[in-house]
């Protein structure tokens, strides 16, 4: 929740003047103004609202940034290192604060980030019918199709997934679906997952593949944000298991998903559905469906 | 008649004096047991890497010190309604100086605040100081906390003698 980690007038501004139905991201940068994205758009914060004159924006203080962190880890910066050390920390309700700062390293290990500089607290929103563009293609005859969700970031890929998990379970396809969320965005709220989904949290995906096809039986892994050649490793030796996964990858096109070093590592026809989406028109903007030839088979 | 007056005198002086005293023992008990709850707190985040709230309720119900209990309740609940801990909570701990309210306040307010970098280098800055408080309440205690019931029980007789 917004109110246990922002300052309080900060909040009130936010609650009282902007829609946070809305409100996608808010930047809060030392001794910069703080901003809000809202649609897309990058606005100032003022007393009264929004704005674009730089002139009358609030700006942040080191102290506030401090004070932020310090809330969203309930008062027990220590219990929440490994989160930090990583960049970000995620809030029960799936609020997602990215940490810019000093990294400091012990034995050429990341011990921590200190001297906190800037957030990003990125406000995760259910859309319901999200993935309605894509899902008949991926899903036809009772049958999913191995998917790879590509989107630059914040273009709602964890959106669309969280909605495909949300279908199958409307439309009562009783399929054992495990959710491999590295990051408990997907499964943040519980918001959304079916009774036939087993939520794998917080766990990296090489073993969360392994664990879930060795104890869970799923029918079809459901992960976000595959960034490494290991994770596409995970991949292949749980497709080769018969299961079926679908997966979101940063990119903003199919030659740059192609560029992707890792990415190439992965013969083409694992994935029989490529869901491009964009930020063209605001975040989940779908862009098409493409085959494993990389060939639009559906363009909205 | 007489006898009965003698003793309530006596008592009251002596009850009066017990009460100064148990000023100087409740201190003792206070900060005794505020190093008991420190290394208790530390140990606890090293290695269990808990939230704050839940290693303070965790801890406090073993100490001896009642003020100190009650201080650990409303910090936790303080914690729990995800608000910050405030000077104001130390208000009614009668038995603290201002300097003593500052340096808890500032213990409780930092300790979250840590990082794992930090944790074990400053939580040996409050150890230490605390370990001289307590020594200080410690003799204050020895020195003053039997010399007050004592000095009750005189006075009370020296006033029967005055009076009867």
């Amino acid at each position: 929740m917004l109110k246990d980690i922002l300052p309080c007038d900060l909040y009130n501004i936010i609650n009282n003047k902007i829609a946070i139905g809305e409100l996608s991201e808010i930047r809060i940068r030392q001794d910069k103004p703080i901003v809000v994205f809202i649609k897309s758009q990058p606005y100032y914060i003022y007393q009264n609202g929004i704005t674009c004159n730089i002139n009358l924006a609030l700006y942040a203080t080191q102290d506030m940034i401090a004070d932020i962190i310090y809330k969203a880890s309930d008062f027990s910066i220590y219990s929440i290192n490994e989160q930090i050390k990583q960049g970000y920390i995620i809030l029960p309700s799936g609020i997602r604060i990215g940490i810019a700062g000093t990294f400091v390293y012990e034995n050429n290990q990341i011990k921590t980030i200190t001297n906190w500089t800037s957030l990003n607290i990125r406000i995760p929103h259910y859309i319901k019918n999200a993935s309605l563009c894509a899902f008949d293609d991926i899903v036809s005859n009772n049958e999913i199709k191995n998917a790879l969700i590509i989107s630059p970031p914040g273009a709602g890929k964890t959106t669309f997934i969280r909605d495909f998990i949300n279908q199958l379970s409307e439309r009562n396809y009783c399929l054992n679906v495990c959710i491999l969320d590295e990051r408990g965005e997907i499964s943040c709220d519980m918001v959304g997952i079916g009774i036939f989904c087993d939520v794998l949290r917080n766990v990296d995906k090489s073993y969360g593949f392994m664990c879930a096809i060795r104890s869970l039986n799923p029918s079809v892994i459901v992960t976000d944000e595959i960034g490494s050649e290991d994770d596409i490793n995970s991949l292949i030796s749980a497709m080769n298991c018969g299961v079926k996964v679908i997966a979101t990858i940063h990119a903003n096109n199919l030659d740059e998903l192609r560029r992707k070093e890792f990415f190439c590592k992965l013969p083409n026809y694992y994935f029989q559905r490529y869901v491009l989406l964009s930020n063209r028109e605001g975040p989940g903007t779908f862009e098409g469906v493409y085959n494993e030839k990389f060939s639009r088979i559906v363009r909205w | 008649m007489k006898i009965a007056l003698i003793l309530l005198i006596v008592f009251c002086f002596a009850f009066l004096g017990y009460k100064i005293a148990d000023y100087y023992i409740s201190r003792k008990k206070f900060f005794s047991s505020f190093e008991i709850l420190m290394s208790s707190i530390e140990a606890d985040v090293t290695f269990t890497h808990d939230k704050l709230k839940y290693v303070i309720k965790r801890n406090c119900e073993k100490l001896n010190s009642r003020e100190l209990i009650a201080l650990c309740d409303l910090i936790y609940q303080r914690l729990e309604d995800k608000k910050n801990i405030e000077v104001s909570l130390l208000d009614n701990i009668s038995i603290l100086k201002k300097d003593e309210k500052e340096f808890i306040y500032k213990y409780f307010s930092n300790i979250g605040r840590f990082d794992v970098m930090s944790l074990s280098n400053e939580m040996g800055t409050y150890k230490n100081k605390i370990k001289i408080k307590c020594d200080e309440s410690r003799e204050e205690c020895k020195k003053y906390a039997s010399l007050f019931i004592k000095l009750g029980i005189i006075v009370g007789l020296l006033v029967c003698l005055l009076v009867i």
